[in-house]
């Protein structure tokens, strides 16, 4: 067939949502778009659950959603949720329940997940004009925020703070003032003060908003979307921030006709975009009119030209490696030799480990933190990666690929996966193996430059008879390395039933 | 300006009883065919059947709870009450001068002859006695009413015939319910050139002794009892719409009584009797000169043979040479595509519905219907469809009032044959006429489209005016396809691209449509409004003409039923003129035409300007952009427009005029301009 047809539904905290699409030549032609309210985050922001009246509303919302896919011939249709599902303690018996009475899988993303599909979404929109920015994503459930220099992303950041969710909070205090735009404003400034402290600035950056929220601002301020994307002068947002912030929820629905569900969060949420354009010191802000089902939709029609999008996004996710290592103090030039090694190491023996580029991608992210411990102490420093990792936020990663990279970088040095370490006792069975083989890999990487002097400038690894021969140039001696890597290469002996050799060739 | 005046509108109970006198307007006509003219004598009745079951119980409603609020008119409920009684007394009385001084004599001058029990020959008395023992009798029951039993229950709309009998000294009365399993009006066998007839009530009198034997029968009066009809469904509390409607339709016969219809005849008696027992006032009471419910004259109507030239002449629909030739697949990717019923065949329509129920390239087939003939052929398609395993949605509107049962078991049809059956929506009655119907092909999904002013009913369709449109625009099949979903899931509509949808934007884009032409006018622009309708009674929208026309907006309406508004009013209305037509054929298209300084903007729907239609129904208007079909519609509105044999025109007044006949019946001329378009 000349053409393809996908679907895709997201499951958010205020709405449900359907977009069915068609790929024509090499453009997306929207077919339906369905939006139906559900306010599921009020139950989980209020009662940590979701309610039985919401799902059994979720369920009829659902199946009329699959009724009309299948007008289209669809079968399949992605699922995804996000913060509402994602925080609902009894997500579990919920997720269970809508695929008795649907028979749909929900995925729930988390939350570093939901972003990266959304920023992914928008630097492929983009198209690389962007090279530094601040980068914002308000979903009714929580903010993200992606610092973009040099056209890739070097750090990221999910605050619990979404538009819903801080009208929710706040609520209870709206009463009691006039100035309720001040509390949200220095609630919001409390984390974003931090960044503060990170970051530096100028003028040069972009700011770039996106959410149903700035969309809903851009149609009140009547803001002209051209191709997904709009611009609002700092002056003139401050404006129209100035003339709503000490209105209640009551006045703006009369005033924008607006239900009171989004006139609730109206006001946190353009408070939230203030402070934001403020802290990135741009004077305009760019809107990108942007929706997690156009991402999930895009990624079905066009695989390939996806995984070019998201080859060049892992740059980003390595970018904002290195620059979380650098909070740390790494040395550079280790991490840098440790990477290349590695790397070359996986690729000569691709075909005994027989991993992915993604598991690739966890080494080297491996690779960047595996010393971030020494930060704290240089006494069991693995151990203390391993818990640096784990807390870390890194774009595009979930936590199990995070508790991957922390695992590895645990068991780089001194200590090899036991079944008696918690840590790795509680990943899945293919997760242990993967541990041990990514492990297995650093080990010898990080062996290669035990002397932090880098003495090799280059190594080759050649796999041939059950035996993989690395050999490098030295110009001097490397005897600590030569040691480290006889002790490290026993168990890699062990994990891929291979012997190691290093066969160093004296420049002088 | 003040334009909320009471005087600058009329009230809207008594603007349809105009409508309805127009409508008995067509059997005083002479020049209407004898059988067509006692065809209209039976709607007039039939219409007045539902004006007391909806709007005078309604009335009697808002009375009985204190409801003291003038309409726009300035009349209070009992006011309104009171006028109608005044005015449908009249009516009535007219109506039957009408059948007993114009159209009995004159059908008995054709052949066609009413006859009475008295003047049988012995040979038809003998056939008649034999028909009641056989027929009639075995499904009679005479209820016998005394200090043991109670008046029975007479329900909603059927003939009886109340007896006062006497035994010795004693007094009964007893009632006998008219069957409604027999035709009311019987053949009676007669000589070769005469066709002559008998109502049943005339032989059950006679033979009513056999029914109460050992009694003396003092009188007899044929009686006719009319019920409060309205649904009303508690929406929100009902899990099951379909099962809350079936029982709610069941109850429809237990309603108040709102009228009372008798025989005129000598019992006082009998009539102080029924009158106090079933607790009526005088102005509901009906006394009849002759038969009690002509609206069985439409049966009748159709009973002579070889009466043709008692008739109108036949008309066929026209299907036009590109229908015939081609798929509608082609033909509307070709291009848009109008059908003006009844001049244009329906066919169009049913040949959509059953090539895409055949074709292996359609996927699906959404459909919106309210009112379908009996065993239609719409209802077949479908199930076909479903059966061919399209997916097939159909919403099924349960509340087309007085329709209900009928929509619940062909509903039930659909449901059994697998299409997806979706009930209407919970406050709203969902009227839109819409179908679209999702293609796969080479390039790609392609929708098609059908909208209309008119039902899915291929019996209407070749009585009711109506415009069927027929388009594969994507704008449009994007907006009907999230109307759709709307309708039958639980989604928001999202802004439109081209329809426009009641109850959320029809209100909003009449006042902006209206808005506009005042601003043109204002600025000396040219300013103009032409609108087509059923009814026009929403004060909101009233208002906006009057002051339209103030603003020097000419605004041409042909209004079919009724108007709240007084054109020709000096300072309020002076550029506004009304027209109505009635005719052979029920006016029923919806045309909103605006002037739009120049590039004429055309709606066509299935909106009248009512309030219900504005604020409580799912009504899609759909603009015509192709311009060979504006241009269409302009000649259509314009030969509608100049008619005058068929025309009244309202004045400020209210009243409604004919002008002088030229000869220039709309449905001769549009019969003739519609072939082969």
């Amino acid at each position: 067939m000349a053409y393809k047809i996908a679907a895709a539904i997201d499951i958010g905290s205020s709405a449900v949502r359907m977009e069915i699409s068609e790929k024509r030549k090499s453009e997306v032609k929207c077919l339906e778009f369905l939006q139906s309210p559900l306010y599921l985050g009020h139950d989980t922001f209020t009662q940590k659950k979701i309610s039985f009246e919401k799902i059994e509303r979720l369920c009829a919302i659902l199946n009329s959603y699959i009724l009309t896919a299948n007008n289209y011939g669809v079968e399949h249709v992605e699922t995804v949720a996000t913060t509402a599902f994602r925080e609902a303690e009894n997500k579990e018996y919920v997720l269970d329940l809508v695929k008795l009475k649907t028979g749909i899988n929900i995925r729930i993303l988390e939350d570093p997940e939901e972003k990266t599909i959304i920023y992914r979404e928008m630097l492929r929109r983009d198209e690389g004009s962007w090279k530094n920015a601040v980068i914002s994503y308000v979903g009714t459930g929580s903010l993200g925020i992606a610092i973009m220099e040099k056209g890739l992303i070097r750090f990221t950041q999910n605050i619990r703070i979404g538009s819903l969710k801080l009208s929710e909070i706040l609520e209870p205090v709206e009463g009691y003032t006039k100035k309720f735009h001040m509390i949200i404003e220095q609630y919001i400034s409390t984390y974003i003060d931090v960044l503060k402290n990170l970051l530096t600035l100028d003028r040069k950056t972009n700011f770039v908003a996106s959410g149903k929220e700035i969309d809903l601002i851009a149609s009140l301020m009547d803001v002209e979307i051209v191709n997904n994307f709009f611009s609002i002068p700092k002056k003139a947002y401050q404006a129209f921030y100035d003339s709503i912030k000490t209105l209640t929820p009551m006045q703006i629905m009369d005033m924008f006709d607006l239900p009171q569900e989004r006139a609730e969060i109206l006001l946190p949420s353009a408070a939230l975009f203030k402070i934001l354009m403020d802290f990135s010191k741009s004077e305009v802000l760019i809107g990108c009119n942007i929706k997690m089902c156009d991402a999930l939709v895009y990624k079905e029609l066009y695989p390939n030209k996806f995984d070019k999008v998201n080859s060049q996004f892992e740059k980003s996710i390595i970018n904002s490696a290195i620059f979380t290592a650098r909070r740390f103090k790494y040395d550079r030039q280790h991490i840098a030799a440790v990477f290349d090694y590695s790397t070359v190491l996986f690729d000569s023996i691709r075909e005994i480990h027989g991993l992915s580029e993604r598991e690739k991608l966890l080494l080297q992210l491996a690779c960047i933190l595996h010393d971030c411990g020494k930060f704290v102490n240089l006494k069991e420093h693995y151990e203390h990666s391993y818990d640096l990792i784990r807390r870390l936020s890194l774009p595009g990663l979930n936590t199990r690929e995070l508790h991957i990279i922390a695992n590895v970088s645990k068991y780089h040095s001194e200590l090899t996966p036991m079944p008696e370490h918690e840590n790795y006792a509680s990943l899945a069975a293919e997760d242990r193996v993967l541990v041990a083989k990514l492990s297995a890999i650093i080990r010898l990487g990080d062996a290669l430059d035990k002397s932090h002097l880098q003495k090799f400038r280059e190594i080759d690894a050649l796999y041939n008879n059950n035996e993989l021969i690395i050999t490098t140039k030295a110009g001097g001696e490397a005897t600590l390395e030569e040691w480290a890597f006889s002790q490290k290469s026993e168990f890699f002996n062990e994990v891929f039933g291979i012997k190691a050799k290093l066969v160093i060739e004296r420049t002088i | 300006m003040d334009f909320t005046k009471p005087s600058y509108y009329t009230n809207r109970e008594l603007s349809w009883l105009d409508f309805n006198s127009r409508v008995l307007g067509e059997a005083l006509d002479e020049s209407v065919p004898l059988l067509e003219r006692t065809k209209f004598i039976s709607i007039v009745s039939s219409n007045l059947d539902e004006f007391f079951m909806v709007r005078i119980a309604g009335l009697k409603e808002q009375m009985h709870a204190g409801f003291t609020r003038p309409d726009p008119s300035g009349l209070t409920p009992s006011q309104q009450l009171k006028s109608a009684s005044v005015r449908i007394h009249e009516m009535v009385s007219s109506q039957y001068r009408c059948f007993n001084r114009a159209l009995l004599p004159a059908l008995h001058d054709k052949g066609i002859t009413f006859t009475s029990y008295e003047k049988l020959t012995e040979r038809q008395t003998e056939y008649i006695n034999d028909y009641f023992d056989d027929i009639i009798f075995p499904v009679l029951t005479p209820m016998a009413i005394d200090a043991g039993r109670p008046f029975p229950f007479i329900a909603n709309k059927t003939v009886n015939i109340a007896f006062r009998l006497q035994k010795e000294t004693n007094e009964h009365y007893a009632i006998v319910r008219i069957p409604s399993v027999i035709p009311r009006i019987i053949r009676v066998p007669a000589g070769l050139n005469d066709e002559s007839y008998l109502f049943i009530e005339d032989i059950i009198t006679q033979n009513a002794s056999r029914l109460f034997h050992g009694y003396e029968i003092v009188s007899s009066t044929g009686f006719r009892v009319t019920r409060d009809a309205d649904l009303s469904i508690d929406e929100d509390d009902a899990v099951d719409l379909l099962s809350e409607i079936e029982q709610q339709v069941r109850q429809r016969q237990w309603g108040l009584p709102v009228r009372l219809e008798l025989e005129r005849g000598q019992d006082i008696k009998t009539r102080t009797f029924l009158t106090s027992t079933l607790g009526l006032q005088q102005d509901d009471i009906y006394l009849i000169d002759g038969y009690i419910d002509m609206s069985c004259l439409l049966d009748f109507s159709a009973m002579p043979s070889g009466f043709q030239d008692l008739t109108y002449p036949e008309n066929p629909p026209a299907v036009s040479a590109e229908v015939s030739s081609k798929s509608m697949f082609d033909l509307m990717k070709e291009k848009d595509y109008l059908v003006h019923h009844p001049y244009q065949s329906f066919e169009a329509v049913m040949k959509f519905l059953d090539e895409a129920a055949d074709d292996p390239d359609v996927l699906a087939i959404k459909q919106a219907l309210y009112r379908v003939s009996g065993n239609s052929p719409v209802v077949q398609a479908l199930i076909r469809a479903a059966q061919n395993g399209k997916q097939v949605t159909v919403l099924v509107e349960l509340k087309a009032r007085f329709d209900e049962e009928n929509n619940i078991s062909w509903a039930r049809m659909l449901e059994h044959a697998g299409c997806h059956v979706v009930y209407g929506k919970v406050g709203l009655k969902i009227h839109s006429k819409i179908l679209l119907v999702i293609r796969r092909e080479k390039s790609g999904i392609k929708r098609y489209i059908h909208m209309g002013t008119g039902n899915y009913n291929d019996k209407t369709a070749r009585l009711y005016t109506d415009f069927g449109f027929f388009t594969s625009r994507e704008s449009f099949a994007v907006d009907l396809s999230s109307l759709f979903n709307t309708l039958t899931g639980y989604t928001i509509i999202p802004e439109m691209k081209k329809l426009i949808i009641a109850p959320d934007g029809l209100r909003t884009f009449f006042k902006k449509a209206i808005k506009n032409e005042i601003k043109n006018a204002q600025n000396g622009n040219p300013a103009r409004i032409v609108a087509k309708m059923n009814s026009l009674s929403d004060p909101g929208i009233i208002r906006l003409l009057y002051e339209a026309s103030c603003a020097g907006v000419e605004i041409h309406l042909i209004i079919r039923g009724i108007c709240c508004l007084k054109p020709g009013i000096k300072n309020v209305s002076s550029n506004i003129k009304v027209k109505s037509i009635v005719g052979r054929y029920l006016e029923h298209s919806r045309i909103f035409c605006f002037e739009n300084g120049g590039t004429t903007m055309i709606y066509l729907g299935s909106a009248d300007m009512m309030t219900r239609n504005l604020d409580r129904r799912v009504e899609a208007l759909f603009p015509i952009e192709d311009e060979k079909i504006k241009e269409r519609i302009i000649d259509i509105l314009d030969i509608l427009w100049h008619e005058t044999d068929k025309s009244r025109w309202l004045k400020s007044d209210g009243r409604y005029t004919r002008p002088g006949k030229t000869g220039s019946e709309a449905h001769i001329q549009l019969h003739d301009f519609s072939q082969n378009r």
